[in-house]
């Protein structure tokens, strides 16, 4: 019932909306299909067959702003599910040094690809990280931005926190990925989400210096996903979640050393230590990070002039709290509870156009804790008219870690722009 | 100034004062062609570039584009209008007088802007035939070539002065250009550029010249990519020659 409310009030926007500006609406309708194979039992089936779209609506409001709506949605046959949401709503402002945006948007910080550790708020999914597809989760913010010659400061407010959405490839690492990944599971479910009066806030400085494009910021916020606690008490152990507050500093920079482009980012930070149990009787083990720790990435691409050009791309990435991929992992037993040892992830990617039309990528992901990681290649080809398909491959390789819980998957996807 | 600024602002190419000189070197013809943005040092266009593959096969785009060049350096804009694939996609250039050209590419799907690097010679930009370097009209034949004059030839039906430049190392981008120069209206119809081994590697064609607030501004642009068989071809529908708001090519406008 309240999906189908959800629906009809999303329509009935749309409906007067579209009149009401007077606009060409803009958006993609897509269809696809993913086979996955299941390497251990050596099966395969059909995982999903999925359509879904994304509208866009957007005004110029004279010198003033923008104003923007968009929805999407998707079903799939395969698993009968589907859905339909608001995007992004937003009115953006510009008066004098300043411009300010106000409602559902896109928030996207860093100058690294993909893995921005002081992207604070365009949360990917598991599924986004690995097919490519860099554009975060909107969510409801206020912001504002001071532009001065040489230096700009923005402002970000979030009155309600959003947690991280927890995709089907998410849910599978976590429940094959640890012994009590059902119980995982069902603990986040149950973790209460810090509601009004419990705002995230962050500021960022940016500069130049030297050529480089320079990035200060600070984030006071929650952590994506709840920090998780195995209870011991009286009657048995039990999975307890809290979203903690969480506070990072972080720095960004990117520039130009001769023709390749470089980039860097750093953040330092992390959750409040979980709090001290009241009752004698009850024990607690963390099972997520509980001290501060670094993310930092360092890249850089560069086109090699072979043919039409080929883009290789490579970076380093540096995880403290112990994964790229899976939001919880057990402490060693040499380590204290809480304590996690680093991951380290080597990222390349090479992309080639044949032609304007059709295109290759490469894209590799390579843990060396796991000693496993992730190939994906894939062709899309362009005709006429913003129609567009995609043919990819996500394969793992490796012994051990999270990627092991990743089926090799096959997809093919046809879009259509306008 | 003998700043060649292709791309898009190829497009933008203006005139200069008539050759003086009965029977001018070189280096007098280069001197007299005032190349300049359309719209003598600032102004915005808007365009339909067509990119056409070795089969022939097409893809059109719609693009406005802002330029800026003054005694401070240079500034070009770009933002894409059409197809939907690549709407609200920006690209941003700024060379001061004496520094290093600096460029951004703003991507819709990210969010934000991304840095590139600015002498991506050989990588093609947004699948063109124009390098990242030459749309950012980073190429500075004053620096890079040495100019020779050679017997006069009719070009597109029209008396031409024929220029060849020659690199003066390995730094300038061709080894070699020939510029075709309409004797009356002292503006290039035609440059050709050569590749390692003099090999031709691509032709710009000027065409459709009319006249703005008093200058002649090609309307059809044509650079072809004689290697690989396939064109770039850049149609003005709308030009002014009005001053840009310096605000126009700065990160903010990237983003708004």
């Amino acid at each position: 019932m309240k999906k189908r409310v959800q629906i009809l009030t999303v329509i009935l926007v749309l409906a007067c909306a579209v009149p009401a500006w007077a606009l060409e609406p803009s958006g993609e309708i897509y269809g696809s299909i993913g086979y996955e194979w299941d390497r251990e039992n050596k099966e395969g089936e059909f995982a999903s067959i999925r359509t879904g779209f994304r509208l866009a609506l957007e005004d110029e409001l004279e010198e003033l702003g923008k104003l923007h709506f968009s929805t999407k949605g998707w079903l799939d046959l395969k698993q009968s599910d589907g859905s339909i949401a608001l995007d992004q709503l937003w009115l953006k402002g510009y008066s004098g040094d300043f411009d300010y945006q106000v409602g559902r948007q896109l928030i996207s910080w860093g100058t690294a690809d993909g893995f921005n550790p002081t992207n604070y708020f365009a949360r990917l999914n598991s599924s986004a990280l690995l097919s490519g597809d860099l554009q975060g989760e909107a969510l409801w913010a206020g912001r504002a931005e001071y532009y001065a010659p040489s230096w700009s400061a923005t402002g970000v407010l979030i009155p309600i926190f959003a947690p991280q959405k927890i995709d089907d490839l998410m849910r599978k690492m976590i429940s094959e990925s640890h012994p009590q990944g059902a119980l995982l599971l069902e603990a986040i479910e149950k973790a209460k989400k810090p509601g009004l009066g419990h705002p995230e806030a962050a500021l960022r400085v940016e500069t130049q210096l030297a050529g480089f494009d320079v990035q200060a910021s600070y984030f006071w916020g929650f952590e994506p996903l709840p920090g998780m606690e195995m209870v011991m008490g009286p009657t048995g152990p039990a999975l307890e979640g809290t979203y903690r507050r969480q506070h990072f500093f972080g720095l960004a920079v990117a520039g130009t050393v001769g023709s390749a482009g470089v980039w860097a980012e750093a953040a330092y930070g992390g959750p409040e230590k979980f709090a001290e149990p009241d009752n004698p009787f009850e024990m607690r083990i963390p099972m997520s990070i509980n001290e501060k720790y670094l993310q930092a990435v360092v890249g850089g691409d560069y086109t090699v002039d072979l043919g039409s050009g080929l883009l290789v791309q490579a970076q380093y990435i540096y995880r403290g709290q112990g994964s790229l991929l899976a939001p919880y992992v057990m402490p060693k037993e040499t380590l204290e509870p809480g304590d996690i040892e680093a991951a380290h992830y080597l990222y390349g990617r090479l992309a080639y156009d044949f032609t304007q039309d059709s295109s290759a990528d490469l894209m590799v992901l390579y843990g060396t804790k796991e000693k496993a990681g992730i190939i994906r290649p894939s062709y899309t080809h362009r005709l006429v008219n913003g129609l567009q398909f995609e043919l990819s491959l996500l394969q793992p390789f490796g012994e051990e870690g999270d990627f092991q819980s990743i089926p090799t998957q096959v997809g093919l996807a046809v879009k259509y722009q306008f | 100034m003998k700043r060649v600024l292709l791309l898009v602002l190829a497009v933008v190419l203006a005139v200069g004062s008539a050759a003086g000189a009965e029977s001018p070197t070189g280096q007098e013809i280069l001197d007299d062609l005032s190349f300049r943005t359309i719209l003598s040092g600032s102004g915005s266009a808007e365009l339909t570039m067509i990119t056409e593959n070795a089969k022939g096969a097409q893809r059109s785009f719609s693009l406005k584009v802002y330029v800026q060049m003054d005694e401070e350096g240079d500034a070009q804009f770009l933002e894409y209008l059409a197809p939907a694939d690549v709407r609200g996609t920006k690209f941003l250039s700024v060379k001061p007088k004496d520094g290093e050209s600096q460029m951004w590419l703003y991507l819709p799907a990210l969010g934000r802007e991304r840095r590139i690097a600015a002498h991506m010679t050989g990588d093609s930009f947004m699948g063109t035939d124009f390098t990242y370097e030459e749309i950012g009209g980073d190429f500075d034949y004053e620096e890079d070539y040495t100019v020779q004059r050679l017997p006069d030839q009719a070009e597109q039906g029209v008396d031409c002065y024929l220029l060849e430049l020659t690199a003066k190392g390995s730094e300038a981008l061709y080894s070699k250009v020939r510029m075709w120069v309409w004797k009356e209206q002292m503006v290039p119809v035609k440059i050709e550029f050569y590749g390692s081994g003099d090999a031709l590697s691509k032709t710009l064609t000027l065409s459709n010249f009319l006249p703005v607030s008093g200058e002649l501004i090609p309307h059809h642009v044509v650079m072809a990519n004689n290697a690989q068989g396939t064109r770039t071809i850049l149609e003005l529908t709308e030009v002014s020659q009005e001053t840009v708001d310096p605000d126009i090519f700065t990160v903010r406008n990237l983003r708004r």
